[in-house]
Protein backbone atom coordinates (compact mmCIF):
# COMPACT_ATOMS: atom_id res chain seq x y z
CA UNK A 1 0.00 0.00 0.00
CA UNK A 2 2.64 2.23 0.67
CA UNK A 3 4.57 1.20 -2.17
CA UNK A 4 1.38 2.23 -4.53
CA UNK A 5 1.14 5.78 -2.52
CA UNK A 6 4.68 6.88 -3.18
CA UNK A 7 3.48 5.86 -7.04
CA UNK A 8 1.06 8.33 -7.19
CA UNK A 9 2.79 10.95 -5.44
CA UNK A 10 5.60 11.55 -7.39
CA UNK A 11 4.05 13.81 -10.20
CA UNK A 12 5.50 13.07 -13.62
CA UNK A 13 7.17 15.87 -15.10
CA UNK A 14 4.81 17.50 -17.83
CA UNK A 15 7.02 17.77 -21.57
CA UNK A 16 5.75 21.16 -23.24
CA UNK A 17 8.41 20.66 -25.79
CA UNK A 18 6.12 18.70 -27.88
CA UNK A 19 3.22 20.88 -27.60
CA UNK A 20 5.83 23.86 -28.42
CA UNK A 21 6.68 21.81 -31.95
CA UNK A 22 2.97 21.47 -32.81
CA UNK A 23 2.03 24.99 -31.43
CA UNK A 24 5.40 26.63 -34.07
CA UNK A 25 4.10 24.83 -36.95
CA UNK A 26 0.74 25.61 -36.50
CA UNK A 27 1.47 29.41 -36.10
CA UNK A 28 4.01 29.33 -38.94
CA UNK A 29 1.02 27.54 -41.32
CA UNK A 30 -1.16 30.91 -40.39
CA UNK A 31 1.44 33.20 -40.88
CA UNK A 32 1.61 31.90 -44.20
CA UNK A 33 -2.15 32.03 -44.16
CA UNK A 34 -2.82 35.76 -43.65
CA UNK A 35 -2.27 38.13 -46.57
CA UNK A 36 0.43 40.40 -45.86
CA UNK A 37 -1.36 42.97 -47.84
CA UNK A 38 -4.87 42.49 -45.95
CA UNK A 39 -8.47 42.08 -47.79
CA UNK A 40 -10.21 45.32 -48.58
CA UNK A 41 -13.50 43.53 -49.06
CA UNK A 42 -14.83 41.27 -46.80
CA UNK A 43 -17.41 38.18 -48.55
CA UNK A 44 -20.74 39.57 -46.62
CA UNK A 45 -23.04 37.30 -45.18
CA UNK A 46 -25.88 35.21 -46.99
CA UNK A 47 -24.94 35.22 -50.32
CA UNK A 48 -22.48 33.07 -52.62
CA UNK A 49 -20.65 34.94 -54.67
CA UNK A 50 -19.70 33.46 -58.00
CA UNK A 51 -16.02 31.57 -58.92
CA UNK A 52 -14.03 33.68 -61.19
CA UNK A 53 -10.33 33.41 -63.17
CA UNK A 54 -10.29 37.29 -62.27
CA UNK A 55 -7.35 38.19 -60.02
CA UNK A 56 -7.40 41.14 -59.75
CA UNK A 57 -7.88 42.92 -56.39
CA UNK A 58 -9.15 46.01 -55.08
CA UNK A 59 -6.47 49.08 -54.61
CA UNK A 60 -8.35 51.30 -52.50
CA UNK A 61 -10.88 51.07 -50.04
CA UNK A 62 -14.51 51.44 -52.14
CA UNK A 63 -18.53 51.69 -50.87
CA UNK A 64 -19.50 48.70 -50.29
CA UNK A 65 -23.11 47.20 -51.59
CA UNK A 66 -24.52 43.97 -50.81
CA UNK A 67 -27.85 42.22 -52.86
CA UNK A 68 -28.51 39.20 -51.03
CA UNK A 69 -32.01 37.32 -51.56
CA UNK A 70 -33.65 39.46 -49.31
CA UNK A 71 -32.17 43.14 -48.98
CA UNK A 72 -29.68 45.74 -50.94
CA UNK A 73 -27.49 46.84 -48.10
CA UNK A 74 -25.45 50.09 -48.70
CA UNK A 75 -22.14 49.69 -46.26
CA UNK A 76 -24.24 47.43 -43.69
CA UNK A 77 -27.87 49.20 -43.63
CA UNK A 78 -30.65 47.73 -44.91
CA UNK A 79 -32.06 50.61 -48.33
CA UNK A 80 -34.39 48.29 -49.98
CA UNK A 81 -35.81 44.94 -50.55
CA UNK A 82 -34.51 42.87 -53.38
CA UNK A 83 -37.80 41.80 -54.67
CA UNK A 84 -39.07 45.57 -54.64
CA UNK A 85 -36.35 46.04 -57.02
CA UNK A 86 -36.98 42.93 -58.92
CA UNK A 87 -40.68 44.03 -58.79
CA UNK A 88 -39.62 47.58 -60.39
CA UNK A 89 -40.48 48.18 -64.17
CA UNK A 90 -37.81 51.34 -64.10
CA UNK A 91 -34.27 50.59 -64.38
CA UNK A 92 -33.14 53.61 -61.28
CA UNK A 93 -33.60 52.27 -58.02
CA UNK A 94 -35.42 55.38 -56.07
CA UNK A 95 -34.58 54.53 -52.65
CA UNK A 96 -31.11 53.00 -53.52
CA UNK A 97 -30.39 56.43 -55.71
CA UNK A 98 -31.06 58.89 -52.70
CA UNK A 99 -28.59 56.82 -50.37
CA UNK A 100 -25.86 56.51 -52.80
CA UNK A 101 -26.27 60.17 -53.93
CA UNK A 102 -25.59 60.88 -50.19
CA UNK A 103 -22.77 58.60 -49.76
CA UNK A 104 -20.79 60.20 -53.02
CA UNK A 105 -21.34 63.84 -51.86
CA UNK A 106 -19.42 63.20 -48.57
CA UNK A 107 -17.06 61.42 -50.40
CA UNK A 108 -16.68 64.45 -52.46
CA UNK A 109 -16.36 66.42 -49.98
CA UNK A 110 -13.62 64.21 -47.63
CA UNK A 111 -11.28 64.31 -51.10
CA UNK A 112 -11.61 68.29 -51.02
CA UNK A 113 -11.00 68.69 -47.38
CA UNK A 114 -7.78 66.66 -48.01
CA UNK A 115 -6.87 69.00 -51.09
CA UNK A 116 -7.85 66.16 -53.51
CA UNK A 117 -9.36 66.76 -56.67
CA UNK A 118 -12.22 64.60 -57.10
CA UNK A 119 -11.74 63.48 -61.34
CA UNK A 120 -13.97 60.34 -62.50
CA UNK A 121 -16.47 58.60 -60.47
CA UNK A 122 -17.13 57.22 -57.17
CA UNK A 123 -15.77 53.62 -56.94
CA UNK A 124 -18.17 50.91 -55.88
CA UNK A 125 -17.58 47.24 -54.91
CA UNK A 126 -20.90 45.25 -55.81
CA UNK A 127 -21.50 41.78 -53.96
CA UNK A 128 -24.25 39.63 -55.58
CA UNK A 129 -25.38 36.33 -55.16
CA UNK A 130 -24.53 33.82 -57.81
CA UNK A 131 -28.06 33.31 -58.02
CA UNK A 132 -29.80 36.35 -58.30
CA UNK A 133 -30.97 37.50 -62.10
CA UNK A 134 -29.42 40.05 -64.05
CA UNK A 135 -32.64 42.33 -64.06
CA UNK A 136 -31.63 42.94 -60.34
CA UNK A 137 -27.80 43.54 -61.15
CA UNK A 138 -28.77 45.64 -64.18
CA UNK A 139 -30.96 47.75 -62.11
CA UNK A 140 -28.42 48.05 -59.49
CA UNK A 141 -25.50 48.57 -61.42
CA UNK A 142 -27.33 51.62 -63.64
CA UNK A 143 -28.14 53.51 -60.16
CA UNK A 144 -24.89 53.25 -59.02
CA UNK A 145 -23.89 54.97 -62.63
CA UNK A 146 -26.95 57.13 -61.91
CA UNK A 147 -25.83 58.57 -58.18
CA UNK A 148 -22.29 58.97 -59.47
CA UNK A 149 -20.05 55.60 -58.93
CA UNK A 150 -19.25 55.41 -62.40
CA UNK A 151 -16.48 52.66 -61.31
CA UNK A 152 -18.25 49.68 -60.71
CA UNK A 153 -16.93 46.21 -59.61
CA UNK A 154 -18.38 43.21 -58.82
CA UNK A 155 -16.95 40.57 -55.95
CA UNK A 156 -15.80 37.12 -56.84
CA UNK A 157 -14.54 34.43 -55.14
CA UNK A 158 -10.58 34.01 -56.71
CA UNK A 159 -10.47 30.27 -58.72
CA UNK A 160 -7.64 28.71 -57.66
CA UNK A 161 -5.39 31.63 -56.23
CA UNK A 162 -2.57 29.01 -55.82
CA UNK A 163 -2.42 28.49 -59.36
CA UNK B 1 37.96 21.66 -10.39
CA UNK B 2 36.13 18.75 -10.23
CA UNK B 3 33.72 20.99 -8.07
CA UNK B 4 33.33 23.84 -10.57
CA UNK B 5 33.00 21.39 -12.84
CA UNK B 6 29.84 19.83 -11.49
CA UNK B 7 28.12 22.74 -11.36
CA UNK B 8 28.59 23.74 -14.65
CA UNK B 9 26.94 20.61 -15.77
CA UNK B 10 23.99 21.42 -13.84
CA UNK B 11 21.55 23.62 -16.37
CA UNK B 12 18.56 25.22 -15.67
CA UNK B 13 15.49 23.86 -17.56
CA UNK B 14 14.02 26.59 -19.49
CA UNK B 15 10.38 27.53 -18.30
CA UNK B 16 8.68 27.19 -21.84
CA UNK B 17 4.76 27.88 -20.04
CA UNK B 18 5.24 31.60 -20.92
CA UNK B 19 5.89 30.91 -24.59
CA UNK B 20 3.44 28.67 -24.29
CA UNK B 21 0.81 31.12 -23.23
CA UNK B 22 1.92 33.47 -26.02
CA UNK B 23 1.29 30.97 -28.75
CA UNK B 24 -2.02 30.10 -27.45
CA UNK B 25 -3.40 34.18 -27.53
CA UNK B 26 -1.10 34.34 -31.13
CA UNK B 27 -3.12 32.11 -32.50
CA UNK B 28 -7.00 32.82 -32.23
CA UNK B 29 -5.79 36.64 -33.40
CA UNK B 30 -4.01 35.07 -36.52
CA UNK B 31 -6.90 32.79 -36.92
CA UNK B 32 -9.65 35.51 -36.80
CA UNK B 33 -7.24 37.47 -40.05
CA UNK B 34 -6.53 34.64 -42.06
CA UNK B 35 -9.30 34.74 -45.19
CA UNK B 36 -9.07 30.98 -46.40
CA UNK B 37 -11.10 31.98 -49.46
CA UNK B 38 -9.56 34.80 -51.49
CA UNK B 39 -11.75 37.54 -53.11
CA UNK B 40 -10.97 39.27 -56.39
CA UNK B 41 -13.21 42.15 -58.36
CA UNK B 42 -14.57 41.72 -62.02
CA UNK B 43 -14.36 45.49 -63.29
CA UNK B 44 -17.57 46.28 -66.14
CA UNK B 45 -18.35 49.26 -67.64
CA UNK B 46 -21.67 50.58 -67.34
CA UNK B 47 -24.63 50.21 -69.44
CA UNK B 48 -24.60 53.15 -72.21
CA UNK B 49 -27.58 54.58 -71.08
CA UNK B 50 -26.16 55.80 -68.09
CA UNK B 51 -23.01 57.21 -69.35
CA UNK B 52 -24.89 58.88 -72.62
CA UNK B 53 -27.15 61.79 -72.09
CA UNK B 54 -30.57 61.21 -73.91
CA UNK B 55 -30.85 64.22 -76.16
CA UNK B 56 -26.69 63.52 -77.37
CA UNK B 57 -26.15 62.16 -80.96
CA UNK B 58 -25.43 58.55 -80.99
CA UNK B 59 -22.12 58.19 -82.61
CA UNK B 60 -21.71 57.54 -86.07
CA UNK B 61 -21.12 53.45 -86.98
CA UNK B 62 -17.37 52.55 -87.49
CA UNK B 63 -17.24 49.96 -91.03
CA UNK B 64 -14.15 48.47 -89.41
CA UNK B 65 -15.51 48.00 -86.29
CA UNK B 66 -15.90 44.49 -84.59
CA UNK B 67 -18.91 45.12 -82.50
CA UNK B 68 -18.75 42.12 -81.21
CA UNK B 69 -21.65 40.90 -79.11
CA UNK B 70 -22.53 37.92 -76.80
CA UNK B 71 -25.85 37.02 -75.94
CA UNK B 72 -26.94 34.50 -73.13
CA UNK B 73 -30.33 33.11 -73.50
CA UNK B 74 -32.28 30.43 -71.67
CA UNK B 75 -31.26 28.08 -74.95
CA UNK B 76 -28.61 29.38 -76.75
CA UNK B 77 -25.37 31.68 -76.77
CA UNK B 78 -24.78 33.34 -79.53
CA UNK B 79 -22.26 35.50 -81.30
CA UNK B 80 -22.76 38.81 -83.50
CA UNK B 81 -19.79 40.36 -84.90
CA UNK B 82 -19.74 43.34 -87.94
CA UNK B 83 -23.29 42.92 -88.46
CA UNK B 84 -23.32 39.04 -88.80
CA UNK B 85 -23.82 36.57 -86.34
CA UNK B 86 -22.38 32.66 -85.85
CA UNK B 87 -24.34 29.36 -85.28
CA UNK B 88 -25.99 29.63 -81.99
CA UNK B 89 -24.57 27.92 -79.45
CA UNK B 90 -26.97 25.93 -77.77
CA UNK B 91 -26.97 24.24 -74.10
CA UNK B 92 -28.88 22.40 -71.53
CA UNK B 93 -28.75 23.38 -68.33
CA UNK B 94 -27.81 21.34 -65.11
CA UNK B 95 -27.91 22.53 -61.89
CA UNK B 96 -25.65 20.69 -59.02
CA UNK B 97 -26.44 21.45 -55.40
CA UNK B 98 -24.16 20.83 -52.30
CA UNK B 99 -26.04 18.95 -49.97
CA UNK B 100 -25.35 20.00 -46.24
CA UNK B 101 -27.07 17.20 -44.80
CA UNK B 102 -24.81 14.65 -46.46
CA UNK B 103 -22.09 17.16 -47.75
CA UNK B 104 -22.89 14.99 -51.44
CA UNK B 105 -23.83 16.30 -54.51
CA UNK B 106 -26.65 16.03 -56.62
CA UNK B 107 -27.18 17.63 -60.33
CA UNK B 108 -31.10 18.10 -61.31
CA UNK B 109 -32.28 19.37 -64.60
CA UNK B 110 -33.84 22.31 -63.89
CA UNK B 111 -36.70 22.50 -66.32
CA UNK B 112 -37.54 18.81 -63.99
CA UNK B 113 -38.84 21.22 -61.32
CA UNK B 114 -42.94 22.29 -61.42
CA UNK B 115 -43.84 25.82 -58.87
CA UNK B 116 -46.47 26.66 -57.41
CA UNK B 117 -48.71 30.18 -57.48
CA UNK B 118 -46.05 31.51 -55.17
CA UNK B 119 -43.01 30.30 -56.89
CA UNK B 120 -41.86 27.25 -54.69
CA UNK B 121 -41.08 24.02 -55.88
CA UNK B 122 -43.61 21.46 -55.29
CA UNK B 123 -40.68 18.52 -56.12
CA UNK B 124 -37.53 20.27 -54.33
CA UNK B 125 -34.07 18.33 -54.90
CA UNK B 126 -33.94 15.52 -52.75
CA UNK B 127 -30.08 14.75 -51.36
CA UNK B 128 -28.67 11.00 -51.32
CA UNK B 129 -29.60 10.57 -47.65
CA UNK B 130 -33.33 11.41 -48.23
CA UNK B 131 -33.73 14.90 -47.17
CA UNK B 132 -34.88 17.56 -49.07
CA UNK B 133 -33.36 21.52 -49.69
CA UNK B 134 -35.85 24.12 -48.82
CA UNK B 135 -38.56 24.54 -51.14
CA UNK B 136 -38.53 28.41 -52.13
CA UNK B 137 -34.90 28.84 -51.33
CA UNK B 138 -33.07 25.88 -52.72
CA UNK B 139 -31.97 28.15 -56.15
CA UNK B 140 -29.14 29.38 -53.63
CA UNK B 141 -27.74 26.08 -53.00
CA UNK B 142 -26.43 25.63 -56.41
CA UNK B 143 -23.17 25.38 -56.22
CA UNK B 144 -22.30 24.87 -59.98
CA UNK B 145 -24.39 25.88 -63.09
CA UNK B 146 -23.52 23.81 -66.14
CA UNK B 147 -24.09 24.52 -69.78
CA UNK B 148 -23.98 21.34 -71.41
CA UNK B 149 -23.51 21.56 -75.25
CA UNK B 150 -25.81 20.17 -77.38
CA UNK B 151 -25.81 19.53 -80.92
CA UNK B 152 -28.72 20.59 -82.99
CA UNK B 153 -29.60 19.61 -86.57
CA UNK B 154 -33.01 22.10 -86.01
CA UNK B 155 -34.60 24.60 -83.75
CA UNK B 156 -37.12 21.43 -82.99
CA UNK B 157 -34.46 18.90 -82.93
CA UNK B 158 -34.12 18.26 -78.89
CA UNK B 159 -30.68 18.17 -79.39
CA UNK B 160 -27.58 15.19 -78.22
CA UNK B 161 -25.07 16.55 -76.03
CA UNK B 162 -21.48 16.68 -77.40
CA UNK B 163 -18.82 14.89 -75.22
CA UNK B 164 -15.12 15.88 -74.55
CA UNK B 165 -12.32 14.92 -73.17
CA UNK B 166 -11.11 16.57 -69.93
CA UNK B 167 -7.76 16.41 -67.97
CA UNK B 168 -7.75 16.00 -64.53
CA UNK B 169 -8.06 19.73 -63.60
CA UNK B 170 -11.42 20.31 -65.84
CA UNK B 171 -9.36 21.37 -68.81
CA UNK B 172 -10.89 20.73 -72.44
CA UNK B 173 -8.27 18.98 -74.34
CA UNK B 174 -7.97 20.30 -78.13
CA UNK B 175 -6.12 18.18 -81.19
CA UNK B 176 -3.52 19.59 -83.25
CA UNK B 177 -6.54 20.97 -85.63
CA UNK B 178 -7.61 23.08 -82.56
CA UNK B 179 -11.00 20.75 -82.59
CA UNK B 180 -11.78 19.19 -79.19
CA UNK B 181 -11.32 15.85 -78.49
CA UNK B 182 -13.92 13.73 -78.29
CA UNK B 183 -12.56 10.21 -78.37
CA UNK B 184 -10.19 9.11 -74.84
CA UNK B 185 -8.08 7.09 -76.53
CA UNK B 186 -6.51 9.77 -78.40
CA UNK B 187 -5.67 11.48 -75.10
CA UNK B 188 -3.11 8.54 -74.28
CA UNK B 189 0.41 9.17 -72.39
CA UNK B 190 2.54 10.24 -75.18
CA UNK B 191 -0.12 11.96 -77.47
CA UNK B 192 0.31 15.99 -77.64
CA UNK B 193 -2.58 18.07 -77.06
CA UNK B 194 -3.47 21.43 -76.16
CA UNK B 195 -5.84 23.26 -74.07
CA UNK B 196 -8.28 26.42 -74.89
CA UNK B 197 -5.08 28.25 -72.75
CA UNK B 198 -2.71 30.04 -75.07
CA UNK B 199 0.49 28.09 -76.11
CA UNK B 200 -0.51 25.10 -74.15
CA UNK B 201 0.63 22.34 -76.33
CA UNK B 202 1.86 19.44 -74.16
CA UNK B 203 2.67 15.92 -74.22
CA UNK B 204 0.99 13.74 -71.92
CA UNK B 205 2.61 11.36 -69.93
CA UNK B 206 1.96 9.00 -66.93
CA UNK B 207 3.82 9.43 -63.89
CA UNK B 208 6.15 11.96 -65.17
CA UNK B 209 5.89 16.08 -65.09
CA UNK B 210 7.53 18.54 -66.56
CA UNK B 211 7.86 21.77 -68.85
CA UNK B 212 5.90 20.66 -71.51
CA UNK B 213 4.76 17.46 -69.79
CA UNK B 214 1.47 16.63 -68.15
CA UNK B 215 1.10 14.21 -65.82
CA UNK B 216 -2.66 12.90 -66.53
CA UNK B 217 -2.03 9.74 -64.22
CA UNK B 218 -3.13 9.08 -60.75
CA UNK B 219 -2.52 5.98 -58.65
CA UNK B 220 -0.48 4.67 -61.82
CA UNK B 221 -4.05 4.94 -63.79
CA UNK B 222 -5.04 7.21 -66.44
CA UNK B 223 -7.37 10.09 -64.53
CA UNK B 224 -8.53 11.91 -67.48
CA UNK B 225 -12.52 11.70 -68.20
CA UNK B 226 -15.08 11.65 -71.27
CA UNK B 227 -17.84 14.46 -70.04
CA UNK B 228 -20.37 17.20 -71.88
CA UNK B 229 -18.42 19.69 -72.92
CA UNK B 230 -18.96 22.95 -71.61
CA UNK B 231 -20.64 25.52 -73.86
CA UNK B 232 -18.30 28.04 -72.15
CA UNK B 233 -15.72 26.04 -73.68
CA UNK B 234 -17.44 26.34 -77.18
CA UNK B 235 -17.70 29.86 -76.46
CA UNK B 236 -13.83 30.46 -75.73
CA UNK B 237 -12.31 28.65 -78.69
CA UNK B 238 -14.71 30.72 -81.02
CA UNK B 239 -13.67 33.94 -79.23
CA UNK B 240 -10.28 32.94 -79.41
CA UNK B 241 -10.35 32.67 -82.87
CA UNK B 242 -11.96 35.71 -83.58
CA UNK B 243 -10.07 37.62 -81.37
CA UNK B 244 -6.72 36.72 -83.42
CA UNK B 245 -8.54 36.81 -86.72
CA UNK B 246 -9.50 40.49 -85.94
CA UNK B 247 -6.49 41.72 -83.82
CA UNK B 248 -6.57 45.29 -86.39
CA UNK B 249 -9.63 46.21 -85.14
CA UNK B 250 -10.09 49.48 -83.63
CA UNK B 251 -12.64 47.93 -81.06
CA UNK B 252 -10.49 44.32 -80.74
CA UNK B 253 -10.50 44.71 -76.62
CA UNK B 254 -14.64 45.24 -76.31
CA UNK B 255 -17.40 43.10 -76.24
CA UNK B 256 -20.96 43.49 -75.30
CA UNK B 257 -22.38 40.93 -72.87
CA UNK B 258 -26.10 40.83 -73.55
CA UNK B 259 -28.85 38.55 -71.18
CA UNK B 260 -32.76 37.69 -70.48
CA UNK B 261 -33.98 39.49 -67.50
CA UNK B 262 -33.73 35.83 -65.43
CA UNK B 263 -30.06 35.36 -66.12
CA UNK B 264 -28.15 33.81 -62.95
CA UNK B 265 -25.64 36.46 -62.40
CA UNK B 266 -23.00 33.37 -62.05
CA UNK B 267 -23.65 32.76 -65.78
CA UNK B 268 -22.57 36.14 -66.80
CA UNK B 269 -19.55 36.43 -64.34
CA UNK B 270 -18.45 32.38 -66.57
CA UNK B 271 -19.04 34.43 -69.89
CA UNK B 272 -17.08 37.26 -69.09
CA UNK B 273 -14.53 35.29 -67.73
CA UNK B 274 -14.13 33.38 -71.17
CA UNK B 275 -14.26 36.74 -72.63
CA UNK B 276 -11.25 38.11 -70.55
CA UNK B 277 -9.20 34.89 -71.13
CA UNK B 278 -9.54 35.40 -74.90
CA UNK B 279 -8.15 38.94 -74.90
CA UNK B 280 -11.62 40.92 -74.48
CA UNK B 281 -10.59 43.29 -71.39
CA UNK B 282 -13.23 45.81 -72.25
CA UNK B 283 -16.69 44.65 -71.48
CA UNK B 284 -20.00 46.25 -71.67
CA UNK B 285 -23.53 44.78 -70.49
CA UNK B 286 -26.99 45.38 -72.01
CA UNK B 287 -29.95 43.54 -71.79
CA UNK B 288 -31.47 41.75 -74.40
CA UNK B 289 -34.97 42.86 -75.62
CA UNK B 290 -37.83 41.28 -74.41
CA UNK B 291 -39.03 38.19 -77.10
CA UNK B 292 -34.36 37.54 -77.68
Amino acid sequence: MARKVRQYGDMPQFSLTSMMDIMTIILVFMIKQVDSEGQLITAAENLVLPNSTSTKTPKEVSLGLVVDANWVLVDGDRVVETSIVAGQDTLLVAALDEVLKDKREIEKQAKIARGEADEGGGNIIVQLDKNMHYDVMYKIMATCGFSGFTNVAFAVNQLNPEE
Amino acid sequence: MAKQLRKAEKQKEMDMLPVMALMTVLIPVILTMASFQKLAIVEVNLPERSEISMDSEPPPPDDNALNLTVAITREYLEIWARGGSLPREYYKEMWTFRCRSDGDTITYDPATFVYDDKGAAKNPPKCQDGRELDSEKFRYSIETIHLWALHKESEEDPGKIKMSVYSKTDSAYLDGNNEFITDISLARPGSTVATLAESSARRLACGQSAPGVEDICYDGKPAISLRPRSAYDELAKTLMMIHNRFVDSPDADNIIVLADDDTAFDKIISVMDRARDSGFFKINLAKLAAGG
